[in-house]
């Protein structure tokens, strides 16, 4: 079927896309395995929809089109909470750095204040 | 003229170690105003611009020139709320030899007579926080609303009943000031102290102070919509 060549074909670009950011160590070894596990998981999901009924029937869940759809579902929900931790973090971050050059401009500020009654005088 | 100066400085002793912390984001208006009305008063002044986009700074900065010896200016270079600013104020104030930190709002609706006010407690009885209260029948009614569904929420989830939770005319002694876990960068400030003052078993005082309503006081502050924010923030707070 054309869809099944379509994902395929998807998946081995993809995969050789994170395997040159992995060769060119742009991302780390976790990562790399984990995406490649995730895309392998497609195709095979793909090419043989039955395959995700036989673990849907092993886990309870009536249809494999349900068991792939619950996990899309809770994994992006994980990578979004992981986000916000990320944001919220980073936005502290930011805060703190804001506060430091505060304290430390005025510092400045108190010799730029000596030049200019300097100046005046 | 002059024998009203001198009047003012006689009373050197009650000013002595006060350290009055005002944020200010975009309050141009009334920004110079109130931090010379301070200064003037003989206290010293830490004022904590907060990524301003109008010319809060430059207009502080010229205050300073007048007032070169009680003015105090820290600038944050993006705006990042409420605490932050009062957290680095509060600093500031470290620095420049606070005893006593008041916390004081730029646009005008405190009386700067009530900063005596507010320090009284700290220095004559052995309280270590102030927190000064507008009276609720004064407000507009929908602050009114606003502000009572904040300390209904603060109670519930902090479990310490206060007249006016979000009140920004406050003051601290030096010594409390590091035990204070601030996280909050917004308005969600006002009830963090409220929930440090309990954990650290803080001696709490209030005391009724004046609130003057303009029309730019009653833009900002909070509304009901600050409300929301701050009570979503909390349930988040509750699960980390």
């Amino acid at each position: 079927m054309l869809y099944q060549i379509l994902v395929v074909i998807i998946v081995i670009l993809a995969i050789l896309l994170v395997f040159d950011r992995f060769h060119k160590k742009k991302t780390s070894l976790q990562t790399f395995i984990l995406w490649v596990v995730l895309w392998i998981v497609l195709a095979i999901l793909a090419v043989a929809p039955e395959s995700s009924t036989a673990l849907a029937n092993f886990l309870g869940i009536g249809r494999g089109l349900d068991l792939v759809i619950i996990f899309a579902i809770i994994g992006s929900y994980y990578l979004i909470f992981r986000l916000y931790l990320k944001l919220e973090k980073m936005d502290q971050d930011i805060t703190e750095l804001v506060r430091k050059i505060s304290m430390d401009k005025e510092l400045d500020y108190e010799l730029d204040f000596e030049d200019r009654k300097e100046k005046e005088d | 003229m002059i024998s009203e100066t001198e009047n003012k400085k006689i009373n050197n002793n009650d000013i002595e170690g006060i350290v009055i912390v005002v944020p200010a984001f975009n309050e141009e208006k009334t920004v110079g105003l109130i931090i010379e009305e301070i200064a003037d008063l003989g206290y010293k002044v830490v004022l904590v611009d907060d990524g301003s986009k109008d010319n809060t700074y430059e207009i502080a900065k010229n205050s300073r020139f007048k007032y070169p010896n009680n003015i105090f200016i820290y600038q944050h270079i993006i705006n990042r709320g409420l605490g932050a600013a009062l957290k680095t104020g509060m600093t500031g104030a470290l620095i420049h030899g606070a005893k006593y930190i008041v916390t004081f709002d730029a646009d005008g609706q405190h009386d700067i007579e009530d900063i005596p006010i507010v320090c009284e407690p700290l220095k004559k009885d052995n309280v270590d926080v102030v927190i000064g209260s507008r009276p609720f029948e004064d407000m507009p009614s929908s602050k009114n609303f606003a502000n009572t569904v904040m300390n209904i929420i603060t109670y519930v989830f902090y479990r310490e009943k206060v007249k006016d939770s979000q009140s920004g005319l406050r003051a601290f002694k030096t010594d409390v000031i590091p035990k204070l876990q601030i996280i909050s960068r917004g308005y969600g400030v006002s009830s963090e102290f409220i929930r440090e003052i309990r954990r650290n078993h803080l001696k709490l005082a209030e005391v009724t102070i004046k609130t003057i309503y303009t029309p730019e006081t009653q833009a900002k502050g909070t509304t009901t919509f600050v409300g929301l924010k701050i009570l979503f923030k909390m349930i988040v707070d509750l699960f980390k």
